[in-house]
Order: C-alpha cells, then sequence, then structure tokens
C-alpha cells in the first residue's frame, strides 16, 4: 500500500496555525469547483429557461432601476443611466447574491455537512465561483447597451472582473463570519435578507457618491462597497476613478472579515454540526 | 500503528424530553445577561474516556445496542464533528460512508454524481477518472449512468454510494450500517470488497447490525455500553456470542410488575402488573414456538370504571409496526370481563400461528374509547417482549421463516 502521508490530529479545539486552514482549503480546490459546478448544472437544468435567464435578469433590472429613478426619482448621472446603473448592479447582484448564498450554505448543505467531513470553508466558496459565471454573462450584456446607446467603452473595461473578484473576496469574508452563526442561530436568516437590503441602499448602486451631502462623504469612504462600485463605472467607460481612501478600505475589511472570519470559522464549524 | 485515540469524549446537550436544544440568539443573550441557566437541558457524555489503538489492516467490528455510542465514534473519527475532550491522531486519509446516498443530487446524473461523490470523498479529477471503469462496473449501474439519480432505485444508488466510497482507497475506511441495505448478492460483493481492502494493509473501522458480517470481517471488536468501551478484544466469536445472549437475556422481560421505579397510575387504575404467561398462568419463557398458546395477563387496580374505557394490549414488530390492539370490551356486553372498582385479574390469548418468527412488543394500553389514549402505544411503561422462534407449521415445507409481517397457517380445501 502506498502510504499518502496523512497525518491528522482530532482535538476538541484545533491548534493547527491559520495558513493550514488556508492550505487545506487551497487543497480542495477541486472540490470547491464541483460546488460550484454543480451549482450552475443543476440551476440551468431545472430551469427551462436558466440560461435565458441569466440574460434577461439584467435586462430587465436595468430597465425597472432605469424607470424609477432616473425617470421618476430624477436621479442626475454624468453619461447614460441604463449604464451607470447596469455597472452597479453587476456588482451588486454579484455581490449580494454570494453574501446571501455563502451564509446560507452551511444550513443548506446540512446534509452533507453532518455526514461526512470536507473543508468547511469550500462550500462557502462555491457559490462565489457559480455566481462569477452569471456576473461575467452579465457584462457582455453590459457591453451590448454600451454599444446600443453609443457609449464610449474604456480601455479599462478588461479591469472590472477584478473588481468583481474583490467584492467576491469580501463577500467571501462576511460568510465565514455569519455562516456558522446562521447555522447555529436561525434568527440570522431572517436578519441577513433585510441587512443585504439595506446595504443597496447604503452604497452607491443606483445613484452616483458624488451625489451625495458633504457631510456623509466618511460613510462612502468607509462602506468597502462604494470604491467598488465607482471602480466597475470607471473600468466601463472612464467615470471618474473611485476615491484612494475607498479603495484602501475596501481592502482593510477584505482583509480583517476573511482573517477574522477563518478565525471564529475554525473555533465555530466543530460545534456547529451538532447544531444543525 | 493507523489510529491512536486518548480519552475521547463527546458531550451533548439535550432538554428532558431528549430534543437537541433549539437555540434562537435572543435566548442565548438572555441567558447570558441574567446569568440563568436554561431549563430543562442536561448534559449527557455520548462517548466518556476511550482509548484505543488500531493497527495496520485491522478490521475493527464495532458492536453495541443503540445510544451505546457507535454512530458517536464514527463521527469523532471521520471529523465531521469535534470531541469534547481527548485526541485521536490518524495516520492516513479517511474515507468514511456514514449514510448512504449523501451528497447524491438527484437532478444529476449518476456519471456526474461519481465525480461529486469522489470530490467530496477527497479524490481529485484525475484519480477519479482513473478508478471511474472500476466504480461503475462494481456498482452495476453502467447502463443508466447518464440518467439522473432521481430515475434511480435506492438499491442502485447505495451500490453507487458504496463502490465510490470502496474504491477511493483510503487507508482508513469508517463505515456505518451500510451493508444492511442492497440485495445479498450486492452484501456479499462490498464483503469481498473489504476483505480486499483490508488485505492490503489498510484499515476498516466498521458498525453492523449483521453478526455474520462481523464474524466473517472482523479480526478485533469493540463493545460499546453507555459511551464506554466495555470489551477491546481479538476474541471476535466468542464475543459477539456474549452480546447477542446478553440482550436476549436482556430483552427477555416477559413479566411486568408495579414497584418503586415502575408504576402505571393514573385517576382511574392503578397497574399491579402485566405479564405474558402460558394456558396455566405460569411464566413464560423468553422464546416461544409460534405454535405455543400465549396470554397476555392483566392484574389492574380499579378506581372508576366508565363502561367506554378499554384496557388492552399492543403488539408492535421490531421495526415498529403496529400490528394490532385489542382492548377488553371489544366483544358483546355480556362476554366482556366486567371491570367495576376493586381488583381484577384479566387474561387474553395472543392469537397463535399469527405472527412471524421474531421479536414483538406487548404493551398495555387503555383508552376512553373512541375518544383519547389513556395509556398509548409506543409510550406505554408497562412493555413487555415475545420472542417467537420456529413452529411455523407442522408442514415440513413451512419451516423457514417468510419475508412478511404475519405467518399465519392456514387450513387450505378443495372446493370442488
Amino acid at each position: 500500500m502506498e502510504k499518502t502521508g496523512h497525518h491528522i490530529i482530532i482535538q476538541p479545539q484545533q491548534s493547527r496555525p491559520l495558513w493550514e486552514d488556508i492550505t487545506e482549503l487551497w487543497h480542495a480546490r477541486a472540490l470547491v469547483w464541483v460546488f460550484a459546478w454543480r451549482e450552475i448544472s443543476v440551476r440551468y437544468k431545472q430551469a427551462l429557461i436558466g440560461f435565458l435567464w441569466v440574460f434577461l435578469q439584467p435586462v430587465i433590472m436595468t430597465a425597472i432601476f432605469t424607470f424609477v429613478f432616473s425617470h421618476v426619482a430624477k436621479i442626475q448621472v454624468s453619461g447614460n443611466y441604463p449604464v451607470f446603473v447596469l455597472c452597479g448592479l453587476i456588482l451588486w447582484q454579484y455581490f449580494s447574491r454570494s453574501v446571501f448564498e455563502g451564509c446560507n450554505a452551511m444550513v443548506k448543505e446540512k446534509l452533507i455537512i453532518t455526514k461526512i467531513y470536507f473543508p468547511r470553508a469550500a462550500i462557502i466558496v462555491a457559490p462565489h465561483i457559480s455566481n462569477f459565471l452569471d456576473a461575467l454573462i452579465a457584462l457582455l450584456v453590459l457591453v451590448a447597451l454600451m454599444l446600443l446607446t453609443g457609449t464610449a467603452i474604456s480601455p479599462m473595461i478588461f479591469l472590472m472582473p477584478v473588481f468583481l473578484v474583490m467584492a467576491g473576496l469580501l463577500s467571501i469574508g462576511v460568510s465565514l463570519v455569519i455562516a456558522p452563526l446562521q447555522a447555529m442561530y436561525r434568527d440570522f436568516a431572517i436578519i441577513m435578507p433585510f441587512l443585504i437590503q439595506l446595504a443597496m441602499f447604503a452604497s452607491p448602486v443606483f445613484y452616483p457618491a458624488t451625489s451625495v451631502p458633504e457631510n456623509l462623504t466618511w460613510f462612502f469612504m468607509v462602506n468597502p462597497l462604494s470604491g467598488l462600485l465607482e471602480g466597475m463605472r470607471w473600468a466601463a467607460y472612464g467615470a471618474e476613478f473611485p476615491h484612494a481612501l475607498a479603495l484602501v478600505s475596501t481592502a482593510l475589511w477584505t482583509i480583517g472579515l476573511c482573517v477574522g472570519g477563518l478565525y471564529t470559522f475554525r473555533i465555530l464549524q466543530g460545534r456547529l454540526v451538532d447544531r444543525l | 500503528m493507523m489510529i491512536n485515540v486518548q480519552n475521547l469524549g463527546k458531550k451533548y446537550q439535550k432538554t428532558d424530553d431528549g430534543r437537541v436544544i433549539y437555540h434562537t440568539l435572543r435566548d442565548n443573550l438572555a441567558n447570558m445577561l441574567t446569568g440563568k441557566r436554561p431549563e430543562n437541558i442536561y448534559e449527557f457524555w455520548a462517548l466518556k474516556d476511550v482509548s484505543f489503538q488500531v493497527n495496520e489492516g485491522d478490521v475493527v467490528g464495532v458492536l453495541g445496542r443503540n445510544g451505546a455510542g457507535k454512530s458517536t465514534l464514527l463521527k469523532l473519527l471521520s471529523r465531521i464533528t469535534a470531541p469534547t475532550t481527548g485526541s485521536a491522531e490518524l495516520h492516513g486519509r479517511v474515507g468514511s460512508l456514514l449514510e448512504v446516498g449523501t451528497g447524491f443530487h438527484l437532478e444529476l446524473t449518476g456519471r456526474e454524481n461519481i465525480f461529486v461523490n469522489g470530490a467530496i470523498m477527497g479524490m481529485n479529477r484525475p484519480e477519479i477518472q482513473r478508478k471511474f471503469d472500476d466504480i461503475v462496473e462494481f456498482s452495476g449501474v453502467g447502463e443508466f449512468l447518464d440518467m439522473p439519480v432521481k430515475h434511480y432505485s435506492s438499491g442502485m444508488i447505495t451500490r453507487l454510494a458504496f463502490s465510490v466510497a470502496a474504491f477511493l482507497e483510503p487507508e482508513i475506511l469508517v463505515i456505518d450500517e451500510v451493508l444492511a441495505t442492497g440485495d445479498d448478492e450486492f452484501q456479499k460483493r462490498c464483503m469481498g470488497q473489504m476483505k480486499n481492502i483490508s488485505k492490503s494493509g489498510r484499515t476498516i473501522l466498521f458498525v453492523s447490525h449483521n453478526m455474520n458480517a462481523i464474524n466473517q470481517l472482523c479480526n478485533r471488536l469493540f463493545w460499546l455500553e453507555r459511551g464506554t468501551l466495555k470489551a477491546d478484544t481479538t476474541d471476535v466469536y466468542n464475543t459477539l456470542n456474549k452480546y447477542l445472549i446478553g440482550e436476549a437475556q436482556e430483552n427477555s422481560t416477559t413479566h411486568w410488575l408495579a414497584d418503586d421505579t415502575h408504576k402505571l397510575e393514573n385517576d382511574y387504575f392503578t397497574l399491579k402488573s402485566f405479564a405474558l404467561v402460558d394456558a396455566q398462568g405460569g411464566a413464560l419463557p423468553p422464546i416461544i414456538p409460534n405454535d405455543q398458546q400465549a396470554f397476555v395477563e392483566i392484574k389492574i387496580e380499579m378506581k372508576e370504571y366508565h363502561p367506554p374505557m378499554g384496557m388492552g394490549y399492543c403488539v408492535t414488530s421490531e421495526r415498529g409496526e403496529r400490528l394490532y390492539w385489542s382492548f377488553h370490551n371489544d366483544t358483546e356486553s355480556e362476554k366482556r370481563p366486567d371491570l367495576q372498582v376493586g381488583e381484577h385479574i384479566i387474561r387474553a390469548p395472543i392469537p397463535r400461528n399469527m405472527l412471524n418468527e421474531g421479536s414483538y412488543q406487548v404493551e398495555f394500553v387503555s383508552r376512553f374509547i373512541p375518544y383519547r389514549w389513556i395509556v398509548e402505544p409506543g409510550s406505554s411503561p408497562a412493555s413487555l417482549v415475545l420472542q417467537i422462534r420456529g413452529g411455523l407449521s407442522k408442514s415440513s415445507l413451512f419451516q423457514q421463516r417468510r419475508e412478511a409481517l404475519l405467518a399465519p397457517e392456514i387450513v387450505w380445501s378443495k372446493a370442488a
């Protein structure tokens, strides 16, 4: 028999250094892909118009947001409002859906978690990948819309996925903290959708950050999403580059949440199985 | 050494009625603020202070009654849940199969599920590809490979799941009662595969209620009782027998007598005794043949009597199927025993040559017919065990247990 050199120590509390949690997850990347792929293929197998829906959704959302915020609420932006709002929506939809699914992952995969071991963080990361595909498709819709409206496409458009990846990392951080809590306390399942909705209004998704009163600008510097949303617009059609502080705050939030998330996740993951 | 377990323990919190507690954040915060412990919660050790070492090539059977800690042990070793105390060291990759079909997605095809399941168990894609044909061949679901698993029978899912686990080639394989499902043919193949696995120096730990399987496969036996290791032995055959005898004795309660700890009392009556007896009223042996007439005898003191109140017994099979219940007032009023206030002994037969070979639960039950239970089946404190072996028929052609709920001996005749 070949020795695989695996050596596992089971203890009440993990004592290995944190980076080993990360390497374990890295070794399980095939599993992350499989979970993501499973999600994608099931999504399109189940829904008859599954694939079509991925295109339709950003179109419909853009139309509604444009009607409500541009025609009714008369929000002013530099440039074309549909293009403006779709840039924000792509990132926002990706972020909010990933947070929602990431936080719910432990509850959703309860049956597997209680019967088999694998690095648990894999199921939290997986929805970030399957949703990423939808976001990339929505980017195609954006390009089509820009061509249609005659908006000049910035050469930096290839950086849009980078902002999406940053939003994904931020969402992974949030999910690592919340997912085990949501598995232990069902209250979170009620609070989270509400908080996500609140976050949309607190972020420059359908309005420009420049239009907020001066005494509130600090808030948009602290909000980790505003830098990313503005970054999307900068990359797409050369809107103003986000304030450096906003991007710094995004980075700090992401690092803080991911590291803190890995810590709380390791503390809670052994216990939460008994409470699922 | 493959596995080294030291003082392993797992504590659970449960409520009085045995439920695992359901927490809300509000409750926890409130308890934290007031410093109060939630009521009605007790802690119990599902596993306590268990230590052992397992070597390469050991095949360990894990025995024990329900709640003895078998599943907890396997869950700890397969890292599903963390222990409360102690430690375990495993040298090698662990593959576990604690429930068949875990990780199977019904919408995906068999082929896709092999990859999903293999990945969950820690295989990478090339590894799965290498073993794909073996897995498919062993499972025997080849022709349905591209069909969604939701169209599979449960047997097919079992076979596919076991095949994936068996070909993962973990150095340590942990299996919980999977041989219980699947047909005979497949069980034999599983056993063969497990023998191959152990021959190649791998280690297997498995829980089974199939004593034959344990006897054939295992060179070592763990006997768990109330969370502790009662026996850790290589004398598999004799220990198995000891376990079986112990189980039979413990189950052979044919007499329930009211005392300090066993009580059944309410506003209407006090149950004094509840027993299985023979035609002479003598104690029934723990195991009887199917053609022996057994009776249920109830000694009861009535405090208050209402005609619609029925006293009776209920028969439930080992698998929990309720076969029937009968009350003393099921017959017309002239034929019923009269239960006025005072002490009575009443007796009723259990139809012979009707039940199958096996073990049955016989409970005292009582009901206000038809409104409500006074003593309900399934939760009666007075419960006996009737075990039937042999005596199925006088015919030499009906001596084997039939796979059916009942085994009545029915007299046939020529119609014309």
